[in-house]
């Protein structure tokens, strides 16, 4: 069964007097363990994509299923707790919160989680996965003083700390060095390979996209099948 | 877990946040220190109208060097201070018929129960002039702090006198020279108020106080006649030697209260003005931390944070900036007598629509249609 399922959607806004199709007529599945790229020159509507996609808006017309249950008409707490099961979220400036420390950073998706595991838990599981990324020394840092791609490895971990299903990258790679784009990759095609994670990858980047099971090209709104 | 992010977003912004309320006490005891001092302006203006109304002059001793003028030095050698004329005419002057009105302070030497400290006698047309009636020769006040003692009887020098009101609590006493305003409570709540139109036996009562002499120190006449000025200022001076002059209460305003009244609208407006500044940066800076702090508010709406949350977070933080200046501000206003009824309703709508509007702008920023777009620099 597929994990994610999105059915002719559409979404668009106001920009000043235009309005703007970001997403027209969208449909496509990913299943469980699958790893997606939405490639797609800059302001081709990925980011809006995501957002449908991560649940976070709500589409003008379709349908969002995630794990065989109908997300895309969800009120705000519905969907909040949807995203907190279900969705990792890696983004290209890493979205972490500077002043708090990579734990804290990492811990933020487990204070609103309806299954609480116990703190003794979380720090373990973040203990072992931290021990693979290799920033286990890192973990009581602020995050300001990590590097690029330390903060990387702290948003990945943190987007599967909950043991979250689906993982959804902007750009993850976007202020990375060459190594640590392709450690980052790594990682995340390791998650879809051994953990079973279903990763969907925004990127302009080719490269990153080769590494991926399909790849989907958004140009103006319209998603098409992409074949290198 | 709201309150812990709350305590956290705290942490984070307490310099601003002891710095904004050094500044909003100092500015907001300002603003009301000076707009109760208007309004004592305000009340002494118009009880300055009140006398300009009634045509009220007050005379003033002024010490002047004068060439003799052989003629008067030597008609006033014959008639040398006789203490019967300055009883006579303060007698006439200051009875029901007469057009004289004064005050004077005594203390309290047993007289009376000590709670009460002074004795204010107004004598002649100033209880008329300080809004107090009474019929007969005499009658007693009470501070409206002491209406218990209404109806109650005082043995004063030998005299029996009824306490027959209380003076309200809007009782002020106003002389061009001297202004005690009514929200003066040190002054009005230990002093006894004793109204008479027969100096001659008040005068008895109070012998060594020497009543004549502070008498005519604050001696005004309501609407004298140019005649009756004369007569005042020529006896005066055969009496004393002293020359003393007489000014309407609407010349004294010019040279007076008027500057004051000014001076006071200038400060009020530069306090306002700066209240209504410090009132647009508050916002600015409300906006600016939801701005610095827009990452984390994302974070954790993707996270699973309902709007709701986001909200209580972000208004929470504005209600502990804001509360604890308010509470400071009230807390000294009560301790110093200067809480109006309205401060604590108007201080409860403005927190609440501060922590209203941040809420509203936090979840607009949040909620937006690219919300992940929060969580990028644009390059």
């Amino acid at each position: 069964m597929e994990l994610l399922s999105v059915r002719n959607v559409s979404k668009s806004f106001k920009d000043h007097n235009y309005k703007v199709h970001a997403v027209r007529d969208v449909s496509f599945d990913v299943h469980q363990g699958e790893m997606v790229a939405i490639i797609g020159p800059s302001g081709s509507g990925k980011t809006t994509l995501l957002n449908l996609i991560g649940i976070v808006i709500s589409p003008d017309s379709g349908e969002i299923y995630v794990d065989g249950q109908k997300a895309s008409d969800m009120n705000d707490a519905m969907r909040c707790r949807i995203r907190n099961q279900y969705f990792g979220y890696i983004v290209q400036d890493f979205a972490l919160i500077e002043e708090d420390t990579a734990m804290q950073n990492i811990l933020v998706p487990t204070l609103y989680s309806k299954h609480k595991k116990s703190a003794r838990e979380y720090r373990e599981i973040i203990n072992n996965m931290a021990e693979k990324m290799q920033i286990s020394e890192k973990l009581k840092s602020t995050v300001k003083n990590l590097s690029g791609g330390e903060r990387q490895r702290v948003a990945i971990i943190r987007s599967i700390v909950n043991d979250q299903k689906i993982i959804l990258a902007d750009e993850p790679t976007g202020s990375l060095d060459k190594d640590n784009s392709k450690i980052v990759i790594n990682y995340l095609r390791e998650l879809a390979d051994d953990f079973k994670k279903t990763v969907v990858i925004v990127t302009h980047d080719l490269s990153v996209a080769r590494q991926c099971d399909r790849i989907f090209n958004l140009d103006d709104g319209i998603l098409t099948p992409f074949k290198l | 877990m709201v309150v812990k992010q709350i305590i956290r977003d705290l942490r984070k912004e307490w310099s601003w946040a002891l710095f904004y309320t050094v500044v909003a006490t100092m500015i907001a005891m300002a603003i009301v220190f000076l707009s109760l001092s208007f309004s004592s302006v305000l009340r002494e203006s118009s009880a300055i109208q009140s006398f300009i109304d009634k045509n009220v002059v007050m005379f003033q001793k002024k010490t002047v060097h004068m060439v003799p003028n052989r003629e008067i030095v030597a008609s006033a050698n014959e008639h040398k201070q006789d203490p019967d004329i300055i009883m006579d005419y303060l007698q006439r002057s200051l009875s029901r018929n007469g057009n004289a009105g004064s005050f004077v302070f005594v203390g309290n030497d047993g007289y009376v129960d000590s709670k009460y400290e002074q004795i204010l006698i107004l004598f002649g047309q100033y209880s008329n002039l300080t809004g107090l009636r009474y019929d007969g020769d005499m009658a007693l006040f009470v501070p409206d702090t002491h209406r218990e003692d209404v109806g109650k009887e005082f043995l004063i020098s030998g005299q029996s006198l009824e306490v027959i009101d209380s003076v309200g609590a809007e009782f002020n006493l106003f002389h061009p020279m001297h202004f005690i305003d009514s929200d003066n409570p040190m002054m009005w709540s230990n002093v006894l108020i004793l109204c008479t139109k027969d100096f001659q036996t008040v005068d008895k009562m109070f012998p060594w106080w020497e009543l004549s002499n502070e008498v005519f120190d604050r001696l005004v006449l309501v609407n004298p006649s140019n005649d009756e000025i004369e007569m005042l200022q020529r006896m005066f001076y055969e009496q004393f030697g002293t020359l003393y002059t007489g000014i309407s209460t609407e010349d004294f305003k010019q040279v007076s209260t008027s500057a004051s009244i000014r001076g006071h609208r200038l400060y009020i407006l530069f306090y306002v003005l700066s209240g209504v500044l410090l009132l647009v940066l508050l916002v600015s800076n409300i906006i600016r931390v939801i701005e610095t702090h827009v990452v984390d508010y994302t974070v954790h709406h993707l996270y699973g944070a309902p709007i709701r949350t986001i909200q209580k977070r972000v208004g929470g933080f504005v209600l502990a900036l804001n509360i604890l200046p308010i509470i400071g501000i009230l807390y000294v206003l009560f301790v110093n007598y200067m809480m109006l009824w309205y401060f604590l309703p108007l201080s409860f709508a403005l927190i609440v629509g501060l922590c209203l509007f941040a809420a509203m702008y936090a979840s607009r920023r949040i909620g937006t249609m690219n919300n992940l777009s929060n969580l990028r620099r644009d390059y």
